[in-house]
């Protein structure tokens, strides 16, 4: 608004303005830019900057400006937290950026004899390291997209690992799951964050904090202790 | 350390940049009457009323010539006493630039003058002569205490 507001009581400039015709935003042909790379660093640039500078205030610029400075700043959100939006089947879930280590392509999950299947869908080498991969459509209760099913758009390429991990007083509690697309990073202030209808039959309802809508869509939002907590008593159990 | 340097009747002064909030074009200020000369008024800034002294009246008898390049330092000034830190605007001419205070090549330690206690340290920058003023020792005790009541100024807003 402020650039607007500025363009309206702009003033022409009288000046030899040789970078628009020799100088970066011409033809470069000046020879002062063999040393100065660009008219930005360049003492008649400044010069003329200064004479501009030293021109009064055109009519109208300081009232403008005085409405401006007028209105009171509107605070900036503090309150709010930045998500990973993610789908997992038709959910679109969302979890706090604070426990994600990274998104990676898929990578050949090695499945371990008699105890994968359920939550615990294997393990997977990431840059070197071994982790647990957790099925979460198992762990929330969605089915597994088939690669026919679904939206025909959102093909199987869309599909991402998430890393993620929880600080814990012994060993950190690092986690690896598929999902099926991931829609970046956003943010969202407490305004935003609805309640868990207590009678959801919102899958993953039991492992959600909040809901929010974004874009025309409705997130739940997870909470990541839950879901540590529920990949843990699961694998353990 | 930076410095905002900006000039009045030609020469070379300085505020510490830590201590700027915002550098705005010269808005007009509403006079408060029975204020010394340089205190030009208050202004609203961003919905609070903020005081603005005119440097040019206080570190000298000058009248500021009214150019794109004469703004309002807007910075932030702790009151002597206790009070909360608050903002005073600063109008100066030809506040345009910053420099680096370690770059002086020479330097004289802050003088110590009766009559203006608030000119502090003076620098040799790139061929300039620059004095340091200290924005919280500007106005005198009495007068802060009258612009700054205890009381929360924002309660004007």
């Amino acid at each position: 608004m402020i650039d607007q507001r500025h363009e309206s009581t702009a003033v022409e400039a009288p000046m030899p303005e040789c970078w628009r015709r020799i100088g970066v935003a011409g033809d470069r042909s000046c020879p002062e830019l063999e040393a100065f790379i660009h008219c930005r660093n360049c003492p008649v640039l400044a010069a003329a900057a200064r004479t501009f500078f030293d021109r009064g205030a055109p009519a109208g610029y300081l009232d403008d400006w005085r409405a401006i400075l007028e209105e009171p700043t509107a605070a900036p959100a503090t309150d709010t937290t930045s998500v990973l939006v993610f789908r997992i089947g038709g959910e679109w879930l969302a979890l706090p950026t604070a426990v994600l280590v990274e998104v990676t392509p898929l990578r050949t999950l090695h499945r371990l004899p008699h105890r994968s299947g359920g939550v615990l869908a294997g393990i997977v080498n990431i840059r070197g390291q071994l982790q647990l991969s957790a099925s979460l459509h198992d762990l929330i209760g969605i089915a597994e997209e088939s690669s026919a099913g679904g939206d025909a758009t959102l093909g199987p390429a869309t599909a991402r690992l998430l890393v993620v991990e929880r600080a814990a007083a012994e060993a950190a509690d690092r986690w690896v799951f598929g999902v099926d697309e991931v829609a970046g990073v956003h943010r969202v202030t407490k305004g935003m964050l609805r309640a868990v209808p207590s009678t959801v039959g919102h899958a993953g309802g039991r492992l959600s904090s909040a809901l929010f809508a974004w874009q025309d869509r409705t997130v739940a939002l997870l909470d990541e202790a839950r879901v540590f907590d529920g990949l843990r008593d699961r694998i353990a159990g | 350390m930076q410095l905002l340097t900006f000039t009045i009747a030609g020469e070379s002064y300085a505020i510490e940049s830590r201590r700027v909030v915002e550098v705005l074009p010269l808005v007009p200020a509403r006079p408060i009457p029975l204020t010394p000369g340089y205190v030009r008024g208050v202004f609203t800034y961003r919905g609070s009323l903020v005081p603005l002294v005119d440097l040019g009246r206080r570190l000298g008898d000058v009248v500021l010539e009214e150019r794109l390049s004469t703004r309002v330092i807007v910075a932030e000034y702790l009151p002597p006493g206790s009070r909360p830190p608050a903002r005073l605007g600063l109008v100066a001419e030809n506040v345009i630039s910053i420099v680096a205070a370690e770059r002086a090549e020479t330097s004289l330690p802050a003088l110590e003058l009766a009559a203006a206690p608030f000119l502090g340290r003076i620098l040799r920058i790139d061929g300039r002569t620059v004095q340091v003023v200290d924005v919280d020792r500007l106005l005198p005790a009495d007068l802060a205490a009258g612009l700054f009541p205890a009381a929360s100024t924002e309660a004007a807003s």
